[in-house]
């Protein structure tokens, strides 16, 4: 399958954190996986921890869809460049990309669970 | 099915993106396949407000 080539002509990020790729290239394949406990709490201290383990949300099997779609498509580039003039990014995180270049097959998961802890005195409801 | 692409021209002036997260891909370039899967999980125990200190949600 023929490709075509990205030209960028300038590019500004700011910050790329927490196993986030900038990739100026091609790559194959790429399969970022993503697992965050998110804990908002009232009140000065923090105890007790929180551990993927104890929760069903990172245990589960991830539902990737069996099949292949049966489709045969073919592409023809009559243009064998893609022109950005500028691309501006403040922040990439947790295990995001940032890609210039081909990226063949990508396959990416992400689980998230928040925790909200309030105290009454702040939220008469 | 049978599908064919004629790619002309593309050409983008400029792009501004606050933030990129969760496993997620700013591709400028070609591709062949992106599977994507996602889970968000704020059932009830996960959002608590309590008189006094309460100890973390049981694991679920």
């Amino acid at each position: 399958m023929s490709k075509r080539t990205s030209v960028v002509k300038h590019l500004k990020t700011n910050s790329v954190i927490n196993s986030s790729i900038q990739n100026i290239g091609d790559t194959h394949q790429a399969n970022p996986v993503t697992r965050v406990i998110a804990l908002q709490k009232e009140g000065p201290t923090f105890q007790g921890d929180l551990q993927f383990e104890d929760y069903s949300i990172f245990q589960r099997e991830a539902n990737w869809p069996d099949s292949q779609p049966n489709v045969i498509k073919r592409t023809v580039h009559h243009n064998p460049y893609i022109h950005v003039n500028n691309a501006s990014i403040i922040a990439a995180s947790a295990s995001s990309i940032i890609h210039v270049g081909n990226l063949n097959y990508l396959s990416a998961e992400s689980r998230i669970k928040h925790f909200r802890i309030l105290l009454a005195q702040f939220h008469p409801d | 099915m049978f599908m064919e692409v004629h790619n002309y021209g593309l050409h983008v002036g400029s792009v501004e993106i606050d933030a990129i997260g969760s496993s997620s891909v700013f591709l400028i370039g070609d591709n062949e396949s992106i599977v994507l899967s996602s889970f968000f999980d704020t059932p009830p125990e996960s959002y608590i407000v309590a008189a006094n200190l309460v100890p973390l949600a049981p694991p679920a």
